[in-house]
């Protein structure tokens, strides 16, 4: 017992030292240039509840007997200290990236946060340092709550949005921030439970896996079974992403989404994303029901073509799982639509304000005039702007 | 492995590593005849819950609700039990085995530790014990390797009736 005593002490001194060690960098009270300062909140409050959970778990380690319970209270230090070599890969995002957004491009971000999440909220932009789109918010959040005994503070929430380093100023890519404030705002207003719970409940999910999974009830049917529900929960949070960035940017939207994603996939699915033909043609359903559609053919008919061929491209092939998966995401459609323009409210970029502008940021654009204001005393919307040009 | 993708799979890992050492600690008294605080008694019921995940992956009860109970039935965490429990249950039906362990934990919050169920509790134990050296490993792959969380299903898997 003494050598597992020994092997306990070691790892709190351990913990203790990483701790500090981050705790040097990441100082709350530290003056932050705007953005990161709810990050380094964050970061530092997780510290703050590891070094909670290392003290109790210091003192039960003093109280039991068993080897059983010393063997796992090592364990459970060796999981909190994995964590703090984690908290390194928060720590960069604190710094100012190398290659920064436009100052209109961090206004167009914040605008969307607040409108698709709500306040207060705080957006981090970074770097990804290669070519991806990727946002994290509240990065620890898992950490909380009942492993550490203690709720998480919910003050302003920070979003780390990374954008690849080398697309800094392009600007008509930035559309796909949209998308990833998505993920924001679905884990801020729980509609990813909101969709998918029914379905998971429902007579067509649970016929349809008994129709597709052996009914043994061996291992491999039930991690089957679990997979499929990951995947069609994953799906759905991407197609809720997809109609939340549609519903606040319109058609802008699409253009961007479409140019940076049929360069390198078509119809084959993925694990974590659908197809994106089939996103597409979700995207088009949802650019007519909101009655986007005459713009886009009219204006840019050979685009719409091309995105009509994507959308009424098929699934590569038959599998009937990879279909299932399919189906049961599209059955869906128009809740997850209905959730998005409801999450949006307000925020929802109507066409028809849209098209009564429409005429003269085009005039100020084709004679490259920067479209600051329609007139003296209107400030045009970023979302017009992006959608004129 | 990128920041992104190993931040996005490590705390929940963690936590289900965490929560599965609950489960372990709270057993452990109770098999030494000790009552469950109220801490204690969550974690055996986010246990159960798990347990009753792997029989029905579809179902989820209010218990299931619990947040420690979400981390456990994580897709990932729910697939290192699988694999756990099944290597605990070699040639048993898989749903009987895995809903009998589920009953006996619910019993034993229920009536305390029976004798008979002793050596069933030694099993449910032994399961999260090894769930917990597994989400151990697993955060010590994503923190140094890439890996692909849930990977495509196979086909082979399925029954095209």
């Amino acid at each position: 017992m003494a050598v597992i005593d020994d092997d306990f002490a070691f790892l709190v001194a351990t913990a203790e030292r990483l701790i500090a060690q981050l705790g040097v960098d990441v100082d709350p009270d530290a003056t932050y240039s705007k953005p990161g300062t709810a990050l380094a909140r964050h970061i530092s409050e997780t510290l703050g509840v590891i070094r909670d959970g290392i003290e109790r778990e210091r003192q039960r380690f003093k109280t039991v007997t068993s080897e059983v319970a010393k063997r796992t209270l090592s364990r459970q230090l060796r999981l909190y200290i994995s964590m703090t070599w984690g908290i390194h890969d928060a720590m960069p995002w604190l710094e100012r990236p190398h290659r920064q957004l436009d100052l209109g491009a961090v206004f167009f971000i914040d605008e969307a946060a607040l409108a698709m999440v709500g306040p207060p909220v705080e957006v981090v932009p970074t770097e990804s340092g290669y070519y991806m789109y990727w946002t994290l918010s509240w990065p620890f959040e898992e950490l909380w709550e009942e492993q550490l005994h203690t709720a998480m503070p919910r003050g302003t929430r920070p979003i780390v949005i990374a954008y690849p380093p080398h697309e800094a100023s392009s600007v008509l890519l930035h559309g796909a921030f949209a998308h990833e404030l998505g993920h924001s705002a679905v884990d801020q207003h729980g509609l990813r439970d909101a969709v998918a719970d029914p379905l998971l409940r429902s007579d067509a999910y649970l016929d349809g896996l008994r129709t597709l999974v052996k009914t043994t009830t061996d291992s491999a049917a039930s991690a089957t079974r679990v997979k499929i529900r990951e995947l069609i929960l994953g799906w759905i949070e991407e197609l809720l992403c997809d109609q939340l960035a549609l519903a606040y940017l319109g058609p802008s939207f699409v253009l961007c989404f479409t140019a940076m994603i049929l360069p390198v996939t078509w119809n084959e699915p993925q694990s974590r994303h659908p197809n994106a033909t089939m996103r597409v043609r979700l995207l088009l359903a949802s650019l007519e029901a909101l009655e986007w559609d005459d713009l886009i053919k009219m204006e840019l008919p050979e685009i719409w073509s091309w995105l009509a061929l994507a959308a009424n491209t098929p699934l590569p092939v038959s599998d009937p799982l990879t279909s299932f998966v399919q189906h049961m995401s599209e059955s869906v459609e128009v809740q997850v639509r209905d959730e998005a323009v409801k999450c949006l409210g307000a925020g929802l970029f109507d066409a028809g304000a849209y098209r009564s502008v429409a005429g003269k940021l085009g005039e100020l654009l084709s004679n490259d005039i920067l479209p600051a204001q329609l007139d003296p005393s209107t400030p045009a919307d970023h979302r017009d702007i992006m959608l004129a040009a | 492995m990128r920041n992104f993708e190993r931040l996005q799979g490590l705390p929940s890992t963690i936590a289900a590593g965490l929560q599965s050492g609950e489960v372990v600690l709270a057993l452990d008294r109770a098999m030494a005849g000790e009552t469950p605080t109220e801490s204690e008694r969550g974690a055996l019921e986010a246990g159960e819950a798990l347990l009753r995940h792997l029989a029905n992956p579809e179902i989820r009860g209010t218990v299931g609700r619990t947040r420690g109970a979400q981390h456990l039935m994580s897709a990932g965490t729910a697939l290192d039990a699988i694999e756990v429990v099944q290597a605990a249950s070699v040639g048993k039906d898989f749903n009987t085995f895995v809903t009998g362990l589920a009953d006996v934990i619910s019993r034993a919050l229920e009536q305390g530790v029976a004798a008979d169920d002793e050596p069933a509790l030694r099993s449910v134990l032994n399961v999260f014990s090894h769930l917990g050296d597994l989400e151990l490993a697993r955060a010590n792959t994503l923190l140094r390797t890439r890996e692909e969380l849930v990977t495509w299903p196979s086909s082979m898997t399925t029954s095209p009736s």
